[in-house]
């Protein structure tokens, strides 16, 4: 007690209790916002363009491994390091404004493409030298920016982060057939496919943002800025006429028609999935048609998204993750009885185009998922194949 | 052209001293001048536009002609291309929500990727790494 009361003791053990407390906030990585690392790594990484080439097609499986591949995997260790720590953040506050409208900035998304599938080469890469623990993280690495990337975002948004969760899950079933015999990773892996697939927003939600984003900014002000988007992307002069000299009362109908097409479209969204493509097919074909003799729908035609299109590709991402998920557990079976089951078990995650489980037919290789129902926008109906090696 | 009788009173009005015989030698060169003048052949378009129904027909053609030529001018200048107003574009500033949208609703993933590369091409190289060194010795330079 004596030596307490002594006052340069009591400092010194107030500046060191005090920089206890400090040092981990100080040095906290990694950071709370997932997007100043994702930042980070869009401004890092070596963008060589025939080299991402040649890494898309060893991730599709076209080529195999060689040096320069291996080689430029290096050269972008930093940039792979941050993406992945970005996954382990638990917010991601892009820092956009969508108050700006039409022309909000948004994050880099080509890069961050771009990384993923550098992360996803250092995967397969792990995975041929049997590192499978890293190349099963890479790949979940990959997945975890796509929900970050949709989280809040636009129509754009969601496209590029479904994009990355296709192109994840194409590596994870290259994998997966390698940790066949594990049956504690594969448990752990199925938890972790059905964390990031329930964590990605619904389509709904991005539509009804660029409904409120784009809409809401159909403003007689921003007439120089709707024309030259629409010039670039090509427009009739004629068109661009009328638009140039449009008065307010022109935007503020156009902004309705807007409005309405997009309300119409989230409703038909709603309904089961060939009624609801069959539905967007339509709307989708309305303000083109409608413009030829109804001027109020002249920007829904230019502006409006293809959402027919674009719903398809969200559920054709998340049957990928729910084939994925059936794969895994299908996996397990074998892996603890020896064999894989005659028929799905129960309570098996479904095809999402035609609302039933997959179709499931083994042979001496693996065994094959397949859709029941066609994706009527490519017309093509989707299997997944699952090997034993 | 001046009459004959117009030249005989223009040199007696006229108020020059001359002498007689320098008087008969200037109007003898102007009567053969004259002479010379009216033998000439009639000029056509002086005779077509003497009638009054020409002239009018003239008139009116130009006034056609005229109204014609503005019409075109008009129409010519409305179905040429709008050219939008002049907005700066910085590399990055392509890439907005807008653009965006419409590069993928003309080609997929892809162009959206394109309209990147672009920009990224046209903004220059990234940052570099910067050394104490290098910050310590620009500093000094200031």
């Amino acid at each position: 007690m004596k030596t307490l009361s002594h006052a340069k003791v009591t400092h010194a053990l107030y500046v060191v209790s005090i920089m206890s407390m400090c040092t981990p906030a100080l040095f906290a990585y990694p950071p709370d916002n997932a997007a100043v690392l994702y930042y980070q790594a869009s401004l890092t990484y070596d963008a060589n363009y025939p080299m991402l080439d040649k890494v898309t097609q060893f991730i599709r499986g076209d080529i195999g491994v060689d040096e320069e591949i291996e080689a430029y995997v290096r050269r972008n260790a930093r940039a792979i390091k941050q993406f992945v720590d970005a996954g382990a953040s638990p917010q991601c506050d892009w820092g956009i404004d969508y108050s700006e409208g039409l022309d909000v900035m948004m994050p880099q998304y080509a890069p961050l493409r771009n990384i993923a599938k550098i992360v996803l080469a250092e995967a397969r890469i792990a995975g041929e030298a049997g590192d499978y623990a890293r190349a099963l993280d890479l790949c979940l690495a990959v997945h975890k920016a796509g929900v970050h990337i949709a989280d809040g975002g636009i129509i754009i948004s969601h496209l590029v982060a479904i994009s990355l969760n296709e192109m994840a899950n194409q590596c994870l079933t290259q994998l997966i057939p390698h940790v066949r015999d594990a049956p504690d990773l594969l448990v752990e892996l199925r938890s972790l496919i059905l964390d990031v697939s329930g964590g990605i927003p619904s389509v709904k939600t991005a539509i009804n943002r660029d409904l409120h984003v784009f809409g809401g900014d159909l403003r007689r002000e921003r007439v120089g800025y709707i024309l030259e988007m629409v010039t670039d992307f090509g427009i009739t002069a004629e068109r661009a006429r009328i638009i140039r000299q449009a008065d307010e009362a022109f935007f503020n109908a156009n902004r309705q028609y807007f409005m309405g097409h997009l309300a119409a479209v989230l409703a038909a969204c709603d309904l089961p999935y060939p009624q609801s493509y069959e539905r967007l097919v339509a709307l989708g074909e309305e303000p083109a048609l409608e413009s030829k003799t109804n001027p109020d729908a002249i920007l829904a035609a230019v502006l409006a998204p293809a959402v027919d299109k674009i719903v398809c590709l969200d559920l054709k991402a998340r049957t990928h993750f729910n084939a994925v998920g059936t794969a895994l557990n299908l996996y397990l079976v074998r892996a603890r009885t020896g064999r894989l089951p005659e028929t799905l078990p129960e309570g098996m995650p479904k095809d999402l185009f035609s609302g039933k489980d997959f179709e499931y037919e083994r042979d001496a290789a693996g065994f094959v998922l397949r859709c029941q129902a066609k994706d009527l926008a490519k017309d093509q109906t989707y299997e997944y194949r699952f090997t034993f090696k | 052209m001046k009459r004959h009788g117009d030249i005989e009173r223009f040199l007696k009005d006229a108020s020059i001293k001359t002498c007689d015989a320098m008087n008969e030698r200037v109007r003898g060169r102007m009567r053969e001048v004259y002479a010379s003048s009216t033998s000439r052949p009639p000029n056509v378009w002086k005779l077509v536009f003497e009638s009054r129904a020409v002239r009018l027909a003239a008139a009116a053609a130009i006034v056609t002609g005229t109204g014609i030529l503005a019409v075109h001018l008009v129409t010519a200048r409305k179905a040429a291309p709008v050219v939008p107003p002049m907005v700066a574009k910085s590399p990055l500033g392509r890439t907005t929500a807008l653009s965006l949208s419409l590069a993928y609703k003309r080609g997929g993933m892809e162009a959206v990727d394109r309209l990147y590369e672009k920009a990224t091409e046209e903004r220059g190289p990234g940052p570099t790494a910067l050394t104490i060194e290098e910050l310590i010795a620009e500093d000094n330079n200031l």
